[in-house]
């Protein structure tokens, strides 16, 4: 079953202290599909889960470079971003798969490479309503997902109260 | 006979092959997006894909000694680009590589694609004079180097997030644009006024960049005032990447001179920052170096005039494919 909340942060150090927090249930194997438009802190997420995992290199954009590896302590980060990638056939031509069973994965607009994947989660970035420096943080998950999307949910709104 | 090197480029998009000599004169150089290679060998290459470097390589690495008449036997060495890039890419050309030198009986050297992009200021004659300051401005990359010879390189400030290309290329996006961006928004911004006040960031912060902000903070405007002429807008980024990226010139410049100022990379065909990098050295007393623009984006006499700094050195890299590398590592 799908389990799917929505966090609401104000700022790039919400979307980091949210992005922290995820960082500690991610394992190798897992990959996670960052969306949202232009600006609306997909990079900022990655950024905070490679510091939160211990990763001593700078996360930059991999627009043009299309994948960065950063080494943490316990596993490797793949950070793929598909902004200049046309289709699926392009994606398997950088032949990143191997790597994708091994590290922990997170694909900027990765809506387009969702099939690619039996079960990802998927971390969608929206600029909120209440004002252009706040962020909808939408988490969705099936299968492996669902009891950790649930206890990081709790965990969450702890947070917060 | 001239000695040559043939250098292989083949960290991302393109498959580039050249050869050139110890100063740099560039025999023969192509870059297998060209047309030219296209209709002469056939074949359909997507963009951006590792594979096609595969189909490409030996007909680029065919052409340019055919063209130039060069028997491989005679070749000095090959240099071969070994990172920072996609690593399937980086294999392709490392393989290839390794394969003919073995064949051909030549010495392979592994390049830092970063080097050869700061040494692709010499190609063709040679205009730096140091101790140098490097500002290198593309799509991957916005950082500053000093260069106390062609092979002595430190990094003294790099980008924290986005590259300033990048910015040029999102903004090109949010203002409908087509791709790639920058010189679209070059043009626009011409005929605009820089009225609007976007941030600009990390100006006094050090030589370290960032430009995701910036992005973020035009995203916001056009959001909040969608009326606003677009010229507008572009001339009001341009200035502030224009802004932010001369104040950490002349910063670098004053607290440690430097005989030239080179700019290389794809935004240095920015017209606005040539001029103004030209009011700045003018200022400074310093020489700018602007290569020509074909030698700015990712080619393969880059790598070749780099290798011989290797050869020189004695310098010897594993023929393994490196995702991240610094400037300062070989």
């Amino acid at each position: 079953m799908t389990e799917s909340f929505v966090v609401s942060v104000h700022g790039a150090d919400g979307t980091a202290r949210v992005a922290a927090r995820l960082a500690g249930r991610l394992r190798p194997g897992d990959v996670v599909l960052l969306t949202g438009d232009l600006a609306s802190g997909k990079t900022t997420f990655v950024k905070a889960v490679a510091e939160a995992m211990g990763a001593t290199d700078v996360v930059t954009s991999p627009t043009f470079t299309l994948a960065q590896f950063y080494d943490t302590p316990t596993t490797k980060l793949l950070h793929v971003d598909t902004y200049r990638i046309d289709d699926l056939a392009e994606y398997r031509d950088l032949g990143l798969a191997d790597f994708v069973d091994t590290s922990i994965s997170l694909i900027e607009w990765g809506e387009l490479v969702a099939a690619e994947f039996p079960e990802p989660l998927t971390v969608g970035l929206t600029v909120a309503a209440s004002g252009p420096e706040d962020r909808d943080i939408t988490f969705t998950g099936a299968g492996r997902w669902a009891d950790d999307l649930a206890a990081l949910r709790d965990e969450l709104a702890g947070a917060r109260s | 006979m001239t000695e040559l090197v043939l250098g292989i480029e083949t960290s991302c998009d393109d498959t580039a092959v050249a050869l050139v000599s110890r100063d740099g004169q560039v025999v023969a150089s192509a870059v297998a997006s060209q047309t030219e290679i296209h209709n002469r060998y056939g074949g359909v290459y997507p963009e951006v894909a590792s594979r096609a470097h595969v189909d490409k390589i030996l007909p680029t690495v065919r052409m340019v000694l055919e063209d130039s008449g060069v028997r491989p036997q005679d070749l000095r060495a090959i240099g071969v680009t070994r990172g920072p890039g996609l690593i399937g890419s980086l294999m392709v050309g490392l393989d290839t590589a390794t394969g003919l030198g073995q064949g051909w009986g030549v010495p392979v050297v592994g390049v830092n694609h970063l080097r050869g992009h700061l040494r692709s200021a010499d190609l063709e004659e040679k205009r730096v004079d140091y101790p140098a300051l490097i500002l290198l401005v593309s799509g991957g990359h916005t950082l500053l180097a000093r260069m106390s010879s062609p092979g002595e390189i430190k990094l003294i400030g790099t980008t924290k997030d986005d590259s300033v290309g990048e910015a040029y290329d999102k903004v090109a996006r949010m203002l409908g644009l087509g791709y790639p961006g920058g010189p679209v928004i070059d043009r626009m911004a011409k005929t605009g006024t820089p009225s609007i006040p976007f941030p600009r960031p990390m100006l006094h912060d050090g030589l370290d960049f960032s430009f995701s902000g910036l992005k973020s903070a035009v995203s916001r405007y056009l959001a909040a005032n969608p009326q606003t002429p677009h010229e507008d807008v572009a001339a009001s980024f341009v200035a502030a990447c224009l802004e932010v990226l001369l104040a950490k010139c002349r910063t670098a410049l004053t607290d440690s001179p430097a005989q030239s100022l080179v700019i290389v990379g794809g935004v240095a065909a920015s017209p606005q920052l040539r001029a103004e990098a030209a009011a700045l050295c003018e200022d400074l007393g310093v020489e700018l170096c602007l290569p020509p623009l074909k030698w700015s984006t990712d080619n393969g006499a880059m790598i070749g005039l780099a290798t011989w700094d290797y050869l020189a050195a004695g310098f010897t890299a594993p023929l393994r494919p490196q995702t991240s590398l610094t400037i300062e590592q070989y």
